[in-house]
């Protein structure tokens, strides 16, 4: 056996010297010597008895710089990096052992393995001749993909027997330092297949790591771009296992990643089903969504009901909530970054899956084998049987429609050089019974060139065009007509990553060009009393600079210092209303106007935005983070209601409307168990906004070509715990999360009518101070899990009537002040039971099942609050409950 | 792909519910005015009230009475109002001038001091081709033709002067006869232990010119007539319950075609003899026409769940005196053109055979909302 474990002898004698050997200090005499023959040195001259086995010690050697230290120093100090350690037993004997620990330990794993009937890969680094037994060698390597030779960004390698691990970088590369020796290592990269090595390492060397897949269909989706442990990530980061979202329970059988989004603490959402969502206490219009590195304006479907994304397009999803790298910019809460999937370099495949609204397929292989590969995916809903269901006035005589279609192709033209395609399409249409129509629309491409110059440097162009439009067009003879809105941003991002020692560099700049047509209304029948109107389109441009450096300080803390300097005009030809001043703005108000031709900037706005995010390991398992953030933010939501809506009107800042600026702090305490098993965390957060947009009551915003006197201007401010626990390991895995949080809003002015609520804070539409979330996933055997997740909700904010009054015989509700009362609290429980195909690797279909149940104890949770008359003729609150009932509904899924 | 393979199984229980949103408890107390002065000759009246809580009947109204009601123009003259009936204050002698200047200033009992703002009387653009289209929406016999949906459209081609700024207010009254039965009126005696099934005896207001005999006993019998009934002949008004204000987005050269007033249900009351419609075209300051457009949003509001929340109604009066009760409602200065067309009984009846007015066993003048015994005098 190669490890002895050292075992106590007893030994009798009276004496009890070896504490003055330890104690003696060397002279100088021991240099050059190897520890054996010191120790029979000073053995003979003493009563003293050292235990150990001389090929331990036969490449330790005394160097310089012992004389002075006690015997015990020096012994610590040659035998440090190794696994030898040594006690003195009754004064007499000194006992040298290998670390029976860390022994015991490796035997421990070693059976698991084959408990287990893992396949271990064994290697050989360097010559065992050559090594020098106790010394430190490293050991460097990349992991890859198995099948698109891909590096794997976020992989974790973990030394078995060191209790030591690291992550690798962007390009998928590590460096680790170990004892020369024997090892295990583990590499993990989720949803693909673990790989353990069984390494001899005896001389600095590298090693190729390629991980497969999981064959399993539910795990095929990746995690992120940047997967890394609680203790590791930078405050307000979070990544989202796309994985673990098909296992937990749908709303009618659609997989939904903005619904986990919605999940996290930290997030919340105004509706029932609402796709907008609010991140620590900020409006939905202050999220950036990004599809392959292009904004995305309009998230969902039908109305928020569905997500706009098809989860099986996505192939990782990178999410950020605070501490928000230099990189991003241009909203001011969060950051959502989805890159799509890239197609199979191997071989061709399908998968897909067939829910009660709506079916979905993906194909994806090499177009050419190991050189070009293609992704496609379709979904699509089948028919408006869901609206028709809704029993409420004539709402079930609606129709609607939806898709949305992602395409890739990527073209490897060397191992340096990549250059990738990709577009995304989503469609909606939704018909009132009053024979309006709306139809709106996303549409994505990009262009993403990479390149990388060397291991440690890389950069990525993005070209991308995008555009979002909506047109209502009503039918009805008499007041038949067309309303069309659009905006379009053509977008430049260019960046380059260089790894210096302890920095990663990221720096870069992008460009972003809005064209907007605000709207234009078109009379479409000769009866039609609507008259033609136009709002003039507008341009704006918005540029940025950024550089952002990660610097690891030492193993214990790291930095990530970056800034971002936004430059933003809004571009001519315009027309500048002026307005008298110490008025009130109101076109009555207008005094004067100034035109801007072409191009020429009518405004500008420069902003300087500091990052800083801080990581402080207090232990491995341990660690404190600090994030500070600045961003502005030059394109503003108006809408008239609370949720995002697909008719809302995007406004980018101009004369009158600046951008916002919004600053955030945040703080957290994160904590792993030793064996990874449960996180826990707790994060703390203020935000400060200003140039916040509200309106007017009862103001205009459709079609208004002087918005600025239909909005006002004000401050924002949230604050809030979050607080997280999670088991990540064994049959039961789940989270549990409860954020208290606050949302205030403050609009100001001298004149009453520009003021909300008396100039005081109010809470915003989406304060919901407290908030539970609760998630699970019980394996009940290989093949079948069960699932869930409750939440809890405070409700939110509304304006409620108190009285009415009857002038001009006209019936008048009389309101309170904004946002002064509050809905009913919300929750909800929902289960799922997957189940999975067998995990046999060869089979022709891999399917699975999942069987969901919405709102498990039926609770009417207001969707919404609206107004119908009574029998007065006044318009009182009535609430409405979308799903008051038990939504079971099965869906499968399925690889090919 | 074996598709074919696949079982799809799906099941569902889906229903959206609606049901009241309790306010009940979130009662404030708020004043309400309602005052105007127009270019027509006066009296003028403003009207002072307090508002209902939202669970409570309209015949709840509280008045305000023994307020100072004081309307002054921008040359100096000021005339105080006074309370003719309780919470109803007139004008005397003031005459509106157009291009002249009004404010109304209340001065509550308490001591509590409200102020409008200076409300400039604008001219008014005349309007024309005051017409109805009949729209027939269901078969003639639904309901018994007692409520319809079937009745006429009323639309106005409207002349829009540059000094109204777009902004036009438009307001109807319609007036409709209508004959009821009082003197068949029954009422349930009431008896300890109530009967079953209650007994039903003559119960004929004196209005009616009949009497009874052993009032409030099973044999009650009624006699008559003595005199000619006071309330079988009634005079019913209606209203606009939405303002009518302009939508700029119509306005076109200074004219709105085809604006739409309201809309003239058909049945066998509304149309027992006629149907005459006065409609006033009035103009209006801004905060008058914002404080309408925020009624009409709050009104627009119904049945959409997209809908934006509802927008605070204050109009142009406030409190001058600190921790007042709120106050809400307008004083407005406006020029008014009026028109008025009568629709017949025979332009239903050229589409489909009206009934008889069915037999209301009550006065004429609590059968219907705003109803009077006094006969209009353009009847």
């Amino acid at each position: 056996m190669k490890y002895i474990i050292a075992t106590a002898i007893v030994l009798v004698s009276v004496t009890a010297f070896s504490q003055d050997v330890l104690n003696r200090k060397l002279d100088g005499s021991e240099q050059g010597k190897t520890v054996a023959e010191f120790l029979r040195q000073i053995e003979k001259g003493s009563n003293n008895k050292f235990f150990y086995i001389d090929q331990w010690f036969e490449s330790l050697r005394f160097e310089n710089g012992y004389a002075g230290l006690t015997v015990e120093e020096a012994l610590k100090k040659v035998l440090q990096g190794t696994d030898i350690t040594f006690t003195s037993f009754y004064g007499y004997a000194v006992i040298f052992a290998k670390d029976p620990n860390r022994t015991l330990e490796k035997m421990k794993f070693i059976q698991s393995i084959k408990s287990e009937k893992k396949q271990v890969e064994i290697k050989s680094i360097g010559k065992k001749e050559n090594a020098k037994p106790g010394s430190l060698i490293e050991l460097s390597g990349i992991v890859k993909d198995g099948k698109t030779l891909q590096p794997l960004a976020g992989a974790i390698v973990q030394v078995k027997d060191g209790n030591q691990s690291v992550i690798t970088s962007l390009l998928g590369t590590f460096k680790i330092q170990m004892q020369v020796g024997e090892h295990f290592i583990v590499f993990q990269y989720s949803n693909y297949e673990e790989k353990i090595l069984n390494i001899g390492t005896y001389e600095n060397g590298e090693v190729e790591i390629v991980l497969s897949e999981t064959p399993r269909v539910l795990e095929e989706v990746i995690v992120t771009g940047r997967q890394s442990s609680a203790v590791n990530s930078n405050v307000g980061q979070i990544d989202i296992k796309m994985a673990q979202l098909k296992k937990l329970p749908t709303f009618l059988g659609e997989v939904d990643i903005l619904k986990q989004i919605q999940a996290m603490p930290g997030v919340t959402s105004v509706g029932e089903i609402s796709s907008g969502y609010n991140v620590r206490g900020g409006g939905a219009d202050q999220n950036l969504l990004l599809y392959d590195g292009v904004q995305i304006f309009n998230n969902s479907h039908v109305f928020g009901f569905f997500s706009a994304f098809n989860a099986d397009a996505i192939k990782s999803a990178s999410f950020f909530k605070g501490g928000i790298p230099a990189e991003y910019g241009g909203r001011v809460s969060s950051v959502l970054s989805l890159s799509s999937k890239e197609g199979d370099y191997k071989k061709w495949s399908a998968s897909g899956g067939i829910g009660p609204i709506s079916s979905n397929i993906s194909i994806n292989g090499p177009v050419v084998k190991d050189k070009s590969s293609l992704f496609a995916s379709f979904r699509s809903s089948y028919s408006d049987w869901l609206i028709k269901t809704i029993s409420y006035q004539n709402i079930n005589k609606s129709s609607v429609s939806f898709y949305d279609l992602s395409l890739k192709f990527a073209h490897k033209f060397s191992e340096r050089d990549k250059i990738s395609l990709s577009g995304y399409a989503s469609q909606d249409n939704f018909g009132l019974p009053t024979d309006t129509t709306f139809r709106w629309m996303n549409r994505v491409a990009s262009m993403q060139f990479h390149h990388s110059f060397n291991e440690r440097a890389f950069s990525t162009l993005t070209l991308g065009y995008g555009q979002y439009a909506y047109e209502v067009t009503d039918k009805n003879p008499n007041t038949a007509y067309n309303l069309k809105y659009s905006l379009s941003y053509p977008t430049l991002k260019a960046d380059f990553n260089y790894q210096l020692g302890k920095h990663k560099i990221n720096t870069g700049i992008g460009s972003i060009l809005y064209g907007i047509t605000p709207g234009t209304i078109v009379p479409t029948s000769v009866l039609s009393n609507v008259k033609s109107q136009k709002v003039s389109d507008q341009q704006s441009i918005e540029n940025s600079i950024f550089a952002e450096d990660e610097y690891e300080v030492s193993d214990n803390l790291r930095f990530n210092v970056g800034a971002r300097i936004s430059q933003y005009s809004s571009l001519g030809p315009q027309k500048v209303y002026l307005y008298q001043p110490g008025q009130p703005l109101s076109t009555s108000t207008i005094v004067d106007s100034v035109s801007y031709r072409g191009g020429k900037p009518a405004k500008s706005y420069l902003g300087f935005e500091p990052r800083l995010s801080m990581v402080y390991k207090l232990s491995p398992f341990s660690s404190i983070k600090l994030g500070y953030n600045r961003i502005f933010q030059y394109i503003h939501l108006i809408s008239n209601s609370v949720a995002i809506t697909p008719i809302d009107i995007w406004q980018p800042s101009n004369y009158y409307f600046k951008p916002q600026q919004g600053d955030q702090y945040s703080a957290g305490y994160f904590k792993s168990s030793h064996s990874g098993k449960y996180d826990f965390s707790v994060e703390g957060f203020y935000k400060f906004t200003n140039n916040i947009l509200d309106f007017k009551d009862g103001s205009n915003i459709v079609l208004n070509p002087n918005l600025e006197t239909a909005l006002l201007s004000g401050v924002a401010q949230a604050y809030g715990a979050e607080f997280s626990a999670k088991k990540n390991i064994g049959r039961l895995q789940g989270s549990i999360n409860y954020t208290y949080a606050r949302s205030l809003r403050k609009v100001q002015s001298p004149f009453a009518q520009e003021s909300i609520n008396d100039g005081k804070y109010y809470p915003s539409n989406y304060d919901q101070p407290s908030v539970v979330n609760l998630t699970w996933r019980y394996e009940i055997s290989r093949r079948v899990s069960f699932t869930g997740n409750f939440t809890y909700r405070s409700g939110r904010p509304i304006t409620l009537p108190y009285s009415y009054t009857v002038i001009n015989n006209i019936p008048i509700v009389n309101f309170s002040d904004r946002n002064m009362q509050r809905l009913p609290d919300y929750h909800r429980l929902d289960i799922a039971f997957v189940i999975e195909g067998n995990h046999r690797r060869k089979k022709i279909v891999d399917g699975s099942w999942s069987i969901s149940f919405y709102n498990v104890y039926a609770r009417q949770n207001v969707y919404s609050v609206f107004y119908k008359k009574n029998e007065n003729g006044l318009q009182l609150p009535y609430q409405l409950s979308i799903i008051g009932t038990i939504l079971p509904s099965i869906s499968y899924r399925f690889k090919i | 792909m074996r598709l074919s393979r696949i079982i799809l199984y799906s099941l569902f229980l889906f229903s959206a519910c609606v049901t009241p949103f309790d306010v009940s408890n979130n009662f404030q107390e708020i004043l309400v005015v309602e005052g105007m002065i127009s270019d027509q000759p006066g009296p003028y009246l403003v009207k002072i009230s307090k508002a209902i809580p939202i669970d409570q009947q309209l015949d709840k109204l509280v008045v305000v009475s023994n307020a100072t009601v004081t309307i002054q123009d921008d040359q100096g003259n000021s005339e105080p109002l006074t309370e003719q009936t309780s919470g109803n204050y007139y004008t005397k002698f003031f005459q509106g001038i157009v291009g002249r200047s009004y404010s109304l200033k209340i001065i509550t009992q308490e001591g509590a001091i409200y102020q409008s703002a200076t409300e400039k009387l604008l001219p008014i653009g005349d309007f024309s081709n005051l017409r109805s289209e009949f729209r027939q929406n269901e078969p003639p016999l639904t309901n018994g033709q007692v409520t319809s949906t079937n009745g006429f459209n009323i639309y106005l081609d409207s002349e829009v002067l540059p000094e109204q700024e777009e902004r036009v207010w438009w307001r109807w009254i319609g007036t409709y006869e209508i004959f009821t039965f009082p003197e068949l009126r029954l009422k349930i005696l009431a008896t300890n232990p109530p009967r079953e099934p209650p007994l039903l005896i003559p119960d004929p207001p004196p209005c009616s010119g009949y009497t009874i005999v052993n009032a409030n006993r099973p044999s009650a019998t009624k006699f008559g007539p003595l005199a000619d009934c006071q309330c079988c002949t009634c005079w019913v008004s209606q209203y606009s319950d939405v303002p009518l204000i302009s939508d700029p987005k119509f306005i076109a050269n200074g004219k709105i075609n085809n604006q739409y007033i309201g809309f003239i249900e058909a049945n066998r009351r509304t149309f027992y003899s006629k149907y005459y419609i006065e409609v006033e075209q009035l103009s209006v300051s801004k905060a008058v026409y914002d404080f309408w457009k925020n009624v009409l949003t709050q009104k627009g509001n119904s049945s959409n769940l997209f809908q934006t929340p509802p927008p605070k109604t204050k109009g142009n009066i406030s409190v001058v005196t600190a921790n007042s009760t709120p106050v809400v409602g307008y004083f407005a200065a406006s020029s008014i053109k009026k028109h008025a067309i009568t629709l017949n009984r025979s332009d239903v009846e050229t589409h489909y055979r009206l009934l008889p007015i069915d037999t209301i066993k009550e006065s004429c003048v609590t059968a219907q909302k705003y109803s009077t015994t006094k006969k209009p005098i353009f009847w």
